[in-house]
């Protein structure tokens, strides 16, 4: 059963043309990456699918419903959570305040605040911290777990091992199996390669704004991957 | 004694003060719009009361014209102000700029320039004995704990209510607000009705205490601003401190002379943006 559907997608910064025909398919409690490089596109797919930038061709189908008309915030009321880059934690709220800011939709579910401690204990340990104070992996596990008190159907989470030490990058992705077994599809964007297709079941891979490989994570030849990670192939 | 009760006049009209500013501070907290209205809106509403009371009576006044305020608010917010949002700092301090005139012009019109006031029978005149030399208003009082009461609500919905959080996140980094559902603009009216509304109460135990002409806005205006200032921005309970050190400033300066004592005001004022231009209590960061 198809989550969403994207097809032939492109998006443009001023005359600057940012996705070239882009295509995705998600299903429900599926984990999907997107690799690539710097500039590659990768956040602003992210960004299209979550409405907080237009796509100038193409369509986006969430549940069967075609969404590019909606805005950002009725994206979220329709199931579509980003975590986005740079966390955008509010930095004069408290921990608590953030999650429950996050719960703003009304969407019912599984995530709570109790379940989203249990998730990640050491928020609980933080919560009366503003975000202001909190450090980076608490800042990326709090932009994480406000992005699921949305109970979104599918996440979308821009790169979550950005800037992070490698015993939060691992504690970060081991949170993703707990957030899939609720049927809530991922589709995470990443520099780091094996990350992604460790956590993955499907890759695609992105190099200035065109899908130039895809397939079953597990499948993908790692020298393959990197020669269009960097553009090296023939494409 | 003269200056006891100097000092216990000017705190209670602090809390005019006070009322008359903080929907100013939440106004530019929320969305960074400075509301050049903010005054004439306060006059507004206690025109409002004195049209209605004619037909009525005060309180249907009240009770009709605070509403109309918050309504008022919300819809100008998301017709014009929202758009003008997106045209950068200067945008809506115009427009804030052009809802004076329009006000102050459309009274004049419908009430000409005479003095008007709120008739509210003995209740202006009450008072209560403390000492022997020392007794209050009640209507002082009334508007000195209305102060402290819309404060503290505004603090208690910003603090522990859903769209409470919601403004203040928004207010935070509107972006990020998209992303969790929060539509901004509608938050934004909200954020502005509010304002108006206390901006309603301000204006009406305004004209409850004194006459007013449609010209009255900018004063009131400039002692919330200066109420917002010494404060610190962005800080609830500052503006409320800030509006009490400005009435207690004016009432300490009257005593000396009855001339000084809105210059003494604005003496406090500058005294205050010279050595602490951060305000009394500035918005912290952590807790």
């Amino acid at each position: 059963m198809t989550l969403l559907e994207i097809v032939n997608v492109e998006a443009r910064y001023g005359d600057l043309n940012a996705l070239f025909g882009v295509s995705l398919q998600i299903s429900a409690g599926e984990v999907r990456s997107v690799i690539g490089a710097n500039g590659a596109g990768k956040s602003t797919l992210l960004k299209v699918i979550a409405g907080t930038m237009p796509a100038t061709q193409g369509s986006i189908k969430f549940n069967g419903h075609d969404i590019k008309g909606l805005s950002a915030d009725k994206r979220v009321r329709a199931g579509i959570s980003l975590v986005p880059e740079g966390r955008r934690i509010f930095p004069s709220l408290t921990v608590e305040e953030n999650l429950k800011v996050g719960a703003y939709s009304k969407r019912k579910g599984h995530w709570d605040l109790n379940t989203i401690k249990a998730l990640y204990p050491l928020l609980a340990d933080r919560w009366d911290r503003i975000g202001f104070h909190c450090s980076g992996g608490e800042l990326q596990m709090l932009s994480i777990g406000r992005a699921l008190m949305a109970n979104p159907e599918i996440l979308l989470i821009d790169e979550a091992s950005l800037g992070l030490a490698p015993v939060v990058v691992a504690q970060v992705y081991e949170s993703l199996s707990q957030i899939t077994s609720q049927g809530t599809a991922v589709l995470i964007v990443e520099q780091d390669m094996r990350q992604a297709l460790k956590a993955s079941t499907y890759s695609s891979v992105l190099l200035e704004g065109r899908v130039v490989l895809e397939g079953k994570s597990a499948e993908l030849n790692e020298n393959a991957i990197h020669k269009a990670y960097f553009g090296m192939g023939d494409r | 004694m003269v200056w006891t009760n100097a000092i216990i006049q000017g705190l209670l009209t602090g809390g005019l003060y006070a009322l008359l500013a903080s929907g100013l501070s939440l106004i530019f907290g929320v969305m960074r719009i400075v509301n050049l209205s903010h005054g004439d809106f306060s006059i507004l509403a206690a025109y409002g009361v004195v049209a209605l009371a004619i037909h009525s009576n005060m309180w249907v006044g009240i009770l009709v014209s605070l509403p109309v305020m918050a309504i008022l608010g919300y819809l100008l917010q998301r017709t014009i102000l929202n758009r003008s949002l997106s045209q950068g700092a200067l945008a809506p301090l115009l427009v804030t700029f052009a809802f004076s005139i329009i006000i102050q012009n459309l009274l004049l019109q419908f009430f000409s320039a005479d003095n008007k006031s709120i008739q509210t029978g003995r209740f202006a005149s009450m008072s209560i004995h403390l000492l022997k030399n020392l007794q209050i208003g009640i209507l002082p009082l009334v508007t000195f704990l209305m102060g402290i009461f819309v404060t503290l609500t505004l603090h208690v919905f910003l603090n522990y209510s859903r769209v409470g959080r919601a403004l203040r996140a928004s207010s935070d980094d509107p972006g990020a607000a998209d992303l969790v559902g929060i539509n901004n603009r509608h938050i934004y009216g909200i954020a502005t009705a509010i304002g108006l509304f206390s901006a309603g109460i301000g204006g009406v135990l305004f004209g409850m205490r004194t006459q007013f002409a449609p010209s009255f806005g900018p004063i009131a205006l400039i002692f919330a601003f200066e109420a917002v200032i010494i404060g610190g921005l962005g800080s609830l309970w500052g503006t409320l401190i800030g509006g009490i050190v400005l009435g207690i400033g004016q009432s300490i300066g009257a005593q000396i002379r009855p001339s000084y004592g809105v210059l003494a005001g604005h003496l406090v004022f500058i005294a205050i943006l010279i050595f602490r231009p951060q305000g009394l209590m500035p918005k912290q960061k952590e807790r």
